[in-house]
């Protein structure tokens, strides 16, 4: 019965994530309309057959936009959490590895970042430097890197512990070995978790931050930036809000699935 | 013909220190001070202590896992196998990468040679090839010794360490590793320091035996001398508790 | 005193069926110390479990008899069980470290048997698991009534695990591998205290064990069993001289050979 259900969860997961996997790349090969491009004519147009999810205040086309955002926040989040995988696990692999004075050093860095909300850091660090999508990207990475390298260390102290470690040891195995060949593939689980849960994190937090006028900047589209910018029209237009909102909730489940399914097998 | 000493130690010592900030860390072992020995090539020295005795402390000492304190100990190439082959085995992978990555780390760089010690090592341990293909969950208790014996052989080691190699085995199964372990020190004259809590299992297997208790080394000597005129009455005590009794 | 009727435990865990117990029969005297040796998936401990009536679970099916003191134990309700449990049957597991609950102190793990069973009076309760620890031969119990599981040694956890078992005084022991994972002068001093139960409260044991050589120091009689079978059962002493399967044979000639030689010993 519960094997049933995560099955289910599984394949729903994948086909969401597909199809808006798909969308993205059709944005890459084909985009109707110029997603910059403006037409004050058909300002806030209703969806149509030439504009299917109708048009922005500057009469942009909805679809181009929609199509365009996914590619930025997907950059965005594919790169910031690419960032913040590589340095948290490489920190909780040396903190959960090496224990001692590196962990305990590391790991009191690590509880001061975590008690500042990771969007609050971002937020700082994007008022301190412009906010490029560069910059962006290193905000975001930056702070999922507390939340992962705490995740890791945990495994990787347990696995730690494992007389499979010492058998390596033994062999002569390096220390790299050790963690990346050795331990890595058995705490792939909570790995493919920890990876699910922050891109879903990355993605709201640019959302949040393109909201706060932070983040991607104007007339560049990104999810988050065209529900802000659509706040205004919430009922005058109310097709501005559901297209890219319903996108992104679809984009999020998906992950949330997926990321349901990981912590069962984890279980 | 003089057999040479794959592995000696002089005056050992080890003792756990409190690690940093003062606390002291789960699931330490206990200290040793002070021992003494000699293995000879071919030979199996049975090494029988109570927990706490220290005996994992001597043969993670010996194993190069933890630096002594103080000492010196001179030794060949060492290779362990452990109690548990649940947790020596490393659950993600396969048999097969398991044996491969002992050659790799060995140094054999060629894939068919490795191949081809594999394949005749399987035979030495009595597994087949199919079981390359599984990972270690997937075999019986006594398959992941055996696993565990050819890894640590297939690094080609003077020395053997056993660490209650069978204790958590059904007794039929300890039997057939045990039988394993005669074999292989017949065929390859490896020296094997063999770790036990329990006197019986030893005495079918070694030629001289050391009774540790509490990180000291209380009785050594050839196998018909403990087992029949022991000095202590720790031996005697351990010998009586394992229904081992003399008139 | 319990007798044991045609038992069969299958899971249903798997797609498959799995016998884990198939159709055994045997009884118990009152008073008497019953072996069962088996290795692991013989099925020696379902029976065990099956017996303490502690295999109420969805994906297992039961069917047989199992009467204690003439009365039929395995479809019991689980209200009716408890009235058994701890008070008519005491069990006592292999692991003395998981078997303990470990945010507790000793003194509630003694007395729980008597909890359940609605004794209020705490002055009553004390006293009596003072007792039976002092019985079973733990030093210093008023200073152990006070203590954590963790700080005592897996010998003293065990011998806990036994007063607790024992603190209602069951007519039945159920012993499931108490002694696997201790060391050998440990052992020896459980099994002289399982005997000391015996000989003095008169209690039945049902002695579970891997081991051939350990129920021959407790037991009279021994079942042999293997995959969910029983392939041998009588005295132990007869068994060891004269074993009628050769798996019996071959469980006799694993056991390490010094024991043997005590016998070539004495036959000179």
């Amino acid at each position: 019965m519960k094997k049933k259900t995560g099955k289910f969860n599984l394949i729903l997961g994948c086909i969401l994530l597909g199809g808006i996997g798909l969308f993205a790349l059709s944005g890459l090969l084909f985009m109707p309309y110029d997603p910059e491009g403006m037409d004050i004519a058909n300002k806030l147009a209703a969806p149509s057959l030439a504009h299917p999810f109708g048009c922005d205040n500057f009469g942009r086309d909805i679809f181009s936009r929609v199509q365009s955002g996914l590619l930025t926040t997907l950059g965005i989040g594919i790169s910031s959490v690419a960032l913040g995988t590589v340095l948290g696990t490489l920190l909780g692999a040396l903190m959960g590895y090496y224990a001692g004075l590196i962990d305990e050093g590391l790991m009191r860095i690590m509880d001061v970042l975590f008690a500042i909300p990771s969007i609050l850091l971002a937020l700082i660090f994007l008022s301190v430097f412009d906010s490029s999508m560069g910059n962006v990207i290193l905000a975001l990475g930056f702070s999922i890197v507390p939340s992962f390298a705490k995740m890791m260390r945990q495994e990787f102290r347990k696995q730690r512990e494992m007389e499979y470690v010492k058998v390596a040891k033994l062999f002569g195995a390096s220390d790299a070995r050790i963690l990346f060949v050795h331990i890595l593939p058995n705490v792939m689980p909570t790995f493919i978790n920890c990876i699910l849960i922050s891109f879903n994190n990355a993605v709201l937090a640019e959302a949040g931050m393109s909201y706060l006028g932070i983040g991607v900047q104007p007339p560049k589209a990104s999810l988050g930036r065209m529900l802000s910018e659509a706040q205004g029209y919430l009922t005058s237009a109310p097709f501005y809000t559901i297209f890219p909102g319903i996108i992104m909730i679809l984009m999020l489940f998906g992950f949330c699935l997926l990321s349901e399914k990981g912590s069962e097998k984890n279980a | 013909m003089e057999q040479s000493n794959v592995c000696e130690v002089r005056n050992l010592s080890f003792s756990y220190a409190k690690s940093g900030f003062g606390r002291k860390k789960a699931g330490q072992g206990s200290s040793i001070s002070d021992i003494s020995f000699s293995i000879k090539e071919g030979e199996i020295l049975g090494l029988v202590g109570e927990s706490g005795s220290g005996k994992s402390t001597l043969a993670k000492c010996i194993a190069g896992l933890l630096e002594p304190s103080q000492g010196t100990i001179e030794k060949q190439k060492v290779q362990m196998v452990f109690q548990d082959s649940y947790s020596a085995l490393n659950p993600a992978k396969t048999v097969g990468w398991l044996l491969e990555e002992s050659l790799r780390l060995s140094g054999v760089k060629d894939k068919e040679i490795r191949r081809e010690k594999i394949r005749q090592m399987l035979d030495e341990v009595e597994l087949e090839e199919e079981h390359l293909d599984r990972k270690p969950s997937a075999l019986s208790g006594g398959q992941r010794q055996r696993v565990m014996i050819a890894m640590a052989l297939l690094a080609n080691p003077g020395l053997l360490i056993a660490d209650e190699p069978v204790s958590a085995l059904d007794v039929t199964v300890q039997k057939q590793i045990l039988g394993l372990l005669k074999k292989l020190r017949k065929e390859r004259k490896l020296a094997i320091l063999f770790i036990s809590h329990d006197l019986r299992t030893v005495y079918g297997l070694c030629d001289s035996c050391m009774v540790m208790k509490e990180g000291k080394i209380v009785e050594a000597g050839s196998k018909d001398e403990l087992y029949c005129n022991p000095k202590t009455e720790y031996t005697r005590l351990l010998l009586q508790s394992a229904g081992i009794e003399w008139e | 005193m319990l007798d044991v009727r045609n038992l069969t435990i299958e899971f249903h865990d798997h797609s498959l069926p799995e016998v884990a117990v198939d159709n055994i029969s045997f009884s118990v005297n009152d008073g008497d110390i019953l072996g069962i040796v088996g290795e692991s998936g013989s099925g020696k401990s379902m029976t065990a479990l099956a017996i303490a009536g502690l295999l109420n679970r969805g994906d297992i099916t039961k069917s047989g008899e199992i009467l204690l003191d003439g009365k039929e134990l395995l479809h019991m309700k689980r209200k009716e069980l408890r009235e058994l449990q701890g008070k008519d049957i005491g069990i006592v597991f292999q692991e003395p470290m998981t078997s303990l609950n470990p945010v507790r102190k000793i003194d509630w793990q003694v007395e729980e048997a008597l909890r359940t069973h609605g004794e209020k009076d705490k002055d009553k309760m004390k006293q009596l698991a003072l007792e039976i620890m002092e019985e079973v031969g733990l030093p210093d119990v008023e200073i152990l009534y006070n203590a954590y599981p963790h700080e005592l040694s897996g010998g003293m956890r065990q011998r806990v695990m036994i007063a607790a078992a024992m603190i209602s005084g069951p007519g039945l022991l159920i012993a499931d591998e108490p002694t696997t994972a201790l060391d050998v002068t440990v052992q020896a001093q459980i099994i002289a205290l399982l005997k000391k139960i015996n000989a003095e409260k008169k209690t039945t044991i049902l002695f579970i064990s891997h081991d051939l050589s350990l129920v021959r120091m407790l037991c009279k009689h021994v079942l042999v069993m293997k995959d969910g079978n029983i392939v041998e059962e009588g005295p132990v002493e007869e068994i060891f001289r004269n074993p009628k399967e050769s798996y019996t044979r071959e469980l006799i000639d694993a056991i390490p050979v010094v024991e043997r030689r005590r016998n070539d010993n004495g036959a000179k």
